[in-house]
């Protein structure tokens, strides 16, 4: 039973998420810093161009720690973060639009059927997905281990294969290849939460941790 | 027991190694160097400057009047004025379930409440519900041909606030349920909060569902 706790101990320790949390700066603007004062500007910039759109839109603040649902500049819902990895900061910088949103399974109503179809809940919402952005964007959001020691370890698994595979493709001569990914762990209610308010075409924004 | 142990020691070993190899690259993940960039102080003022009246301009959008925000999957509404909340009351909304069109080999309807960025388009006292065709085929019942056929009333309460493409937020018959996903999409309250609602908001009111 020891040797399992030590696993553990060892599988939370080189979860490359928890290294965000051990860099996490404060979630104001530095008004002293160029860079700091640069992202945040140009976030700002694609946030107005958004919100007088009025449409809901996604704010990945990176530095905030929260995926924040928002309209017309407003805070709708906001997601905390336990940890984050991205890859490729540098390609991060665009207007993403989400293209398809997790899968959902529905109940069919049958006509005249005597017995209601149960409706979808929170809990039907998935906690471990990969959803894409136009531009090119992998966002994965992998649950805390409450959501299940067996889930956790197994969507760790699943994206380090992902990701491995990806970087062997890459290596192996197609640079194009490795698109730029995000991969958030989100507490499991948290995770089901993001996944129920995404919508297809919905934008987000990142703001990108200093270079 | 044993070959749990193996499994999750090989698991492990994965994950070291791909810590490994995230953290030999260029950038590694995750990190944030807290190095302050070397600016001239004169374009650190101009930043700054900008930055101020970017602040400025996305408060400008935000509402200024009470504007109302569903979330459908807690099942709450609130109505909020700026920072103030006004309301906060539990609603129903789309149950997510999906229903065939008869005669359509694709043809879906699903009872979804919308997701976006709406305004109250009408407001309505003692509302008549004019059932549309999904109402009689989920009952097993032929379309009427006559619409007056359709017109149900005393079921969506003493008041209804259209939102767009037939999508009302109105009263319910049915208490119990709010709370829980259960709507073909218009999204229930109980009396008292209806009440509160119809008189807070007015047509042109935000209503933000996410």
């Amino acid at each position: 039973m020891r040797a399992l706790w030590a696993i553990l101990l060892l599988l939370t320790s080189c979860d490359p998420a928890t290294r965000a949390e051990e860099y996490r700066v404060p979630a104001v603007v530095d008004l002293n810093d160029a860079s700091s004062l640069r992202e945040i500007n140009r976030v700002l910039e694609e946030e107005i161009k958004l919100a007088s759109a009025a449409q809901p839109y996604l704010l990945l603040d990176l530095i905030a720690q929260a995926v924040m649902i928002k309209s017309r500049g407003v805070d709708l819902h906001r997601v905390p973060l336990v940890g984050w990895t991205i890859y490729h900061p540098d390609s991060l910088g665009k207007l993403f639009h989400l293209q398809v949103r997790p899968p959902v399974v529905r109940r069919k109503a049958a006509p005249a059927a005597a017995d209601i179809q149960e409706p979808i809940s929170f809990a039907d919402m998935p906690t471990y997905y990969t959803i894409r952005f136009e531009p090119s964007l992998i966002l994965t959001v992998l649950p805390t281990a409450e959501a299940g020691v067996w889930r956790w370890i197994m969507a760790r698994a699943q994206d380090w294969w992902a990701r491995a595979s990806a970087r062997a493709t890459a290596r192996s001569g197609n640079p194009s290849d490795m698109q730029p990914a995000v991969t958030l762990t989100l507490a499991p209610d948290q995770a089901q939460s993001l996944a129920w308010s995404l919508t297809a075409g919905m934008p987000m924004i990142i703001r990108r941790p200093l270079p | 027991m044993k070959r749990l142990t193996l499994l999750l020691i090989s698991v492990a070993a994965g994950l070291v190694l791909l810590a490994a190899i995230q953290s030999s690259g260029p950038r590694p993940a995750g990190v944030i160097a807290a190095r302050p960039e070397q600016a001239h102080p004169s374009q650190v003022r101009a930043l700054q400057a900008r930055y101020r009246t970017l602040i400025k301009q996305l408060a400008q959008l935000a509402p200024t009047e009470p504007y109302v925000v569903v979330d459908t999957a807690r099942n709450h509404l609130y109505v909020r004025r700026r920072d103030e909340v006004l309301l906060d009351a539990i609603v129903s909304t789309g149950s997510g379930v999906v229903l065939d069109k008869p005669g359509q080999a694709s043809g879906q309807w699903v009872f979804d409440t919308p997701r976006g960025d709406f305004t109250v388009q009408s407001k309505l006292t003692n509302p008549v519900w004019v059932k549309p065709d999904w109402a009689f085929v989920e009952e097993g019942l032929e379309i009427p041909k006559n619409a007056a056929d359709r017109v149900e009333s005393g079921v969506l309460g003493e008041y209804a606030l259209g939102f767009g493409k037939g999508y009302f937020i109105h009263g319910t018959l049915y208490p119990r349920l709010l709370g829980k996903n259960v709507t073909h999409g218009c999204i229930r309250l109980n009396d008292d909060d209806l009440h509160s609602l119809y008189r807070l908001a007015t047509v042109g009111t935000p209503i933000m569902i996410f």
